[in-house]
């Protein structure tokens, strides 16, 4: 068995950058004999692109050795402590999804059904009153407890950032920690029975390599080579096939929430960044002309728009990222659109794979097999998350949100929304990525109600039953009214 | 308000009355009444002696006092397992309630020790866990919670008397309301169409009729297999062994704070030290050894004073193919029988019970919960019987047949995948849901000498110094603390002492 010597990243923007970073610090910290270097293809970022992230991005940087406040003010980026979700079961339903649980468990029995018994005799609070994240999202604090450990909950911001300046500080900062890297194009992939044996470069010249990786973006250059055709297309269970990104005056003060409204045909997402606002129009080119949904949105949303940019998009999913000596990463092996902070997602949801299957021989089957299978079960539930928005709409007569609702979805999905109609129950699976208060938001959110309440909740009687609301919510309140303004916050610290 | 569930439970035994204690303690008299069918007469196996530390969590649920639980059933505690001569004679390891050693630089221990292993000075991997050499020892004393400490890094069992603490249960569970009726079960009736169970008749010609039926009614599974009828799904071609002689005697000299099991000729043998006796017993595969022959090997193995006459058990590997079924669920034995290689068989009734509770059953349909129950429990399940047809497979063969046919069976799919990784560079797949994590199988591995070949690459950077450096300080870390560490029998004395 040879010893795997060199690895060579193809790559762009994030997926390149972040990939080939992470590498070289990873190889460095551990001391490996390991030769690395990044082939950089030219950007396909365009003006305005932005990112919008999960909490858990929070890991990556940690690993990258970056630090928040610097990023954030480098890349005029800016927390999110949840997501409000408007209009998708009707124009004017709205609620806020923070990164975080609503109410504490009592005898064991999940919150939600106590929730639930409370609103069916008539309680008008919204379940996710009893979520710190949510109230001190709404309230534009940023989250900090007086008390740490004292509380219930774990709220937790999600961010986003302006998209090239974003990169551009990571590539400045894995080139001054050593990463070796030329900006190429590749005339040609050149292939053996152990998957790629060389890159011919744009110069003429030839690349060689132990392990490449393809994070070349949406185009997945190299392991389009190796494996053609192995892609699913995703695009009939999302509708969305133009991606529409705009920018708007800063808002002020800062809201501490993204939103999310669908429309007629998609949704608009309004991200506040440090020093604009990123609108992302998501909609089908078969449900309306771009140019009239563009000035739709801009008057629904009171704002003007500027500089906007459409792409095409296609959401889509290669079953096995990982052929022979190529490991596709981020967009090169999975699409999604970005609903629920889900860009870089998939990125790093790789990365961390491979942090623990990168591997010691050339030869790396058995390694390839046991990531093939995580990475696919893991974005099939990603996959089912952002459908289940899809599935649970409410906006009759709108085609687009009516052939969405009438899809049908994977048994995975299906079984998940049946389980929770009949018995409140969220189901848990091995390789699940949002985890089940998420689920319960989404699931409460869009208004899905169990017709078996747990029975055990009848064991605490009503007036004690509101005792406790009532002191879940005068704690929320007293502890968010502590916190800082999101805007007085940023202003002293970015 | 709805009309309470009525949930019988049939069966008094460990599962019986761990059912009837955790339903009364989760509900009130609005949501459900429980009775409780048991017969003097039929009595209860009794086998699963030893635990795994997750009862206590079911034991504070439910009101339990550790020390009074203890006295009560004469209990012991318990750090792990003492695995002798599995993998080939002579060998030795302890599975511990507790990891080994500590990660160093983001690397798992077992990639750190692996490097250096054949090395000088080097000790085996178990002389870098607290739990496995507070074991051997033969001491104990609560863990911590800072993490800053050697102590914090281990959970502990018990070993105690199951039909003591079923009777301890059984008094807990009558102080929270449960209804006991004493009788043998002659009928059963069910509704003509839909096939719920709707009463059982007693011997008495007495008819208790309920909404819901929990079978605990152990190997005989009176209701799910003999009148529902659910399908058994065999594993014996994996866990060949099917019949065990239970020999308790008089108790030992110094207690260990851990359960002993020896790989034999056609098996392996038990011994769960109590405060007031130890049981035993030989676990064997009837195609191997004679039952007579299995017999006089027990009682020639052991030293202490037989104080009871032997029983055998008879079984099959396997499980009933749903636990739940039309409105009745069936908990512990009665649900499937998995050898107690690695205390497993309390466990099982405590999540059983716990999926059963977070999916409570009502009077209207239940099918999801039902899918969603069964989902649950075929992959606790699952996950044990592969962790236990690992200890089969690892071995050299050289204790016999037996052994010769267990090294050359074929083992399911995603366990052979589990071995093969492992091997290639110390990789463990490990799960979310479900019993065993790394600690587990790294110990089954390198205990049956099923050691890594290459490595993580990530752990190829360390210098083979500072890796000798980490673990000598590991080390005197763990010697240190436990030279200040009470013996297992002082803690007793002290803690929980038993009347003798």
């Amino acid at each position: 068995m040879n010893a795997l010597k060199r690895i060579v990243v193809v790559g762009r923007d994030a997926d390149g950058w972040i990939t080939a970073f992470m590498l070289q610090k990873t190889i460095a910290a551990h001391k490996l004999d390991i030769e690395l270097e990044f082939l950089e293809l030219p950007s396909d970022v365009n003006d305005g692109d932005f990112f919008s992230v999960q909490p858990s991005h929070r890991l990556l940087h940690d690993m990258l050795g970056a630090k928040e406040q610097t990023l954030l003010r480098l890349s005029g980026g800016m927390y999110s402590f949840g997501q409000r979700y408007n209009n998708w079961f009707g124009n004017g339903s709205s609620y806020m999804q923070s990164f975080d649980r609503s109410g504490v468990d009592f005898n064991q029995v999940p919150f939600y059904h106590y929730w639930q018994k409370a609103a069916n005799s008539g309680l008008k609070l919204p379940f996710e009153a009893f979520n710190v994240g949510a109230a001190a999202a709404l309230a534009g604090r940023y989250v900090v407890f007086e008390q740490v450990g004292s509380t219930f909950s774990h709220a937790s911001s999600g961010y986003q950032f302006e998209a090239r300046a974003y990169i551009a500080t990571i590539a400045k900062a894995a080139i001054a920690a050593g990463l070796k890297h030329r900006a190429t194009g590749i005339h040609q992939v050149k292939q053996s029975d152990l998957g790629i044996s060389a890159l011919v470069l744009s110069d003429g010249s030839e690349v060689t390599a132990d392990l490449f990786i393809d994070a070349s973006g949406y185009e997945a250059l190299l392991i389009n080579q190796l494996a053609s055709g192995a892609v699913e297309s995703w695009a009939s269970a999302f509708p969305v096939d133009r991606l529409i990104v705009a920018s708007a005056p800063k808002l002020t003060p800062l809201p501490a929430f993204n939103q999310i409204s669908a429309f007629k045909a998609g949704w608009v997402g309004i991200y506040p960044l440090l020093n604009k606002t990123t609108i992302n129009i998501a909609c089908s080119s078969k449900h309306g002309k771009t140019s009239d949904v563009l000035e739709r949105v801009s008057a629904s949303i009171g704002m003007k728009l500027f500089n906007p940019v459409e792409t095409l998009f296609a959401a889509n999913h290669r079953p096995n990222p990982w052929v022979k000596n190529c490991i596709a990463l981020g967009s090169a092996a999975t699409n999604l659109e970005p609903l629920d902070g889900t860009h870089l997602l998939s990125l790093h949801l790789g990365l961390s794979a491979l942090r623990g299957l990168l591997p010691q021989y050339t030869d790396c089957a058995a390694e390839a097999a046991i990531f093939n299978r995580s990475m696919n079960k893991q974005m099939e539930s990603v996959r089912d998350y952002l459908l289940a928005r899809y599935k649970l709409n409410k906006r009759f007569g709108d085609a687009f949100w009516d052939a969405a609702r009438a899809q049908t979805v994977p048994d995975t999905l299906a079984y998940r929304i049946d389980l929770f109609k009949s018995r409140g129950v969220i189901a848990q699976m091995e390789d699940d990525v949002f985890i089940p208060e998420d689920w319960l938001a989404l699931f409460v959110g869009n208004q899905l109600s169990t017709s078996n309440l747990d029975a055990l909740i009848d064991k605490i009687p009503d007036d004690e039953l509101m005792s406790k609301f009532q002191q879940l919510l005068t704690y929320i309140k007293t502890e968010v009214e502590k916190m800082p303004l999101l805007q007085s916050y940023t202003e002293m610290t970015l | 308000m709805r009309e309470p569930l009525e949930i019988i439970v049939v069966g008094g035994g460990t599962a019986g009355w761990m059912s009837a204690v955790a339903l009364a303690n989760a509900t009130n008299d609005q949501i459900c009444k429980i009775t409780l069918v048991e017969s003097e007469e039929i009595g209860s196996v009794g086998v699963g002696e030893a635990t795994l530390p997750q009862i206590k969590e079911f034991n504070d649920r439910v009101g339990i006092n550790e020390s009074d639980m203890m006295k009560f059933t004469q209990a012991t505690f318990k750090l792990g397992i003492e695995f002798v001569n599995w993998g080939r004679l002579g060998a030795s390891y302890i599975h511990p309630f507790g990891k080994h050693g500590e990660a160093i630089q983001g690397n798992e221990f077992h990639q750190i020790w692996g490097r250096v292993r054949s090395q000088e000075g080097i000790a085996d991997i178990g002389a870098y866990s607290y739990a496995i050499e507070a074991g051997r020892k033969h001491r104990f004393d609560f863990p911590v919670s800072d993490g800053n400490y050697i102590n914090s890094t281990y959970s502990y069992a018990y070993h105690f008397d199951a039909s003591l603490y079923a009777l301890f249960l059984r008094q807990e569970a009558l102080k929270q309301g449960v209804r006991r009726i004493e009788g043998k079960i002659l009928n059963v009736k069910k509704h003509a169409v839909s096939g719920n169970i709707e009463s059982l008749t007693l011997a008495s010609g007495k008819e208790i009729s309920g909404d819901f039926f929990v079978d605990c009614s152990g190997l005989r599974s009176l209701l799910l297999a003999q009148e529902l009828g659910e399908e058994f799904e065999d594993w014996s071609p994996w866990l060949l062994c099917d019949r065990a002689w239970a020999l308790p005697t008089s108790k030992l000299e110094d207690i260990p704070p851990y359960t002993r099991s020896t790989a034999k000729a056609a098996g392996w043998q038990w011994r769960i030290p109590l405060q007031h006796r130890t049981g035993n017993g030989y676990v064997f595969s009837s195609q191997f050894s004679t039952e007579q022959s299995a017999l006089d090997s027990l009682e020639q193995s052991i030293n202490e004073q037989a104080i009871a006459d032997a029983r055998l058990i008879k079984f099959k590997a396997g499980r009933y193919k749903n636990s739940w079924t039309k409105n009745c669920v069936a908990i512990g034995l009665s649900s499937g029988f998995l050898e107690p290689l690695e205390s497993t068989s309390i466990y099982l009734i405590q999540v059983a019970i716990q999926n059963l509770l977070k999916l409570f059953p009502s009077k209207q349909s239940n099918s999801l919960a039902i899918q969603e129950y069964n989902r649950l429990m075929d992959n606790e399940y699952a996950r044990i019987r592969d962790f236990l047809i690992l200890h089969y497979k690892l071995n050299d063969g050289s204790l016999g047949d037996f052994w010769q046919h267990c090294k050359n069976m074929e083992i399911p799919k995603s366990l052979a995948e589990k071995l093969e990784i492992f091997k290639r560079r110390g990789f463990v797949d490990t799960y979310n849901y479900g019993l065993f994590s790394l600690p587990s199988w790294v110990s089954v591995f390198i205990g049956q000498g099923w050691f890594q070949e290459g490595f993580d690459p990530f752990a190829l950077g360390l210098a083979d110094e500072d890796i000798t450096l980490q673990l000598n300080k590991l080390s005197t870390k763990i010697n240190i603390k436990l030279a200040d560490t009470p013996t297992h029998q002082a803690f007793i004395n002290q803690y929980c002492a038993a009347k003798a």
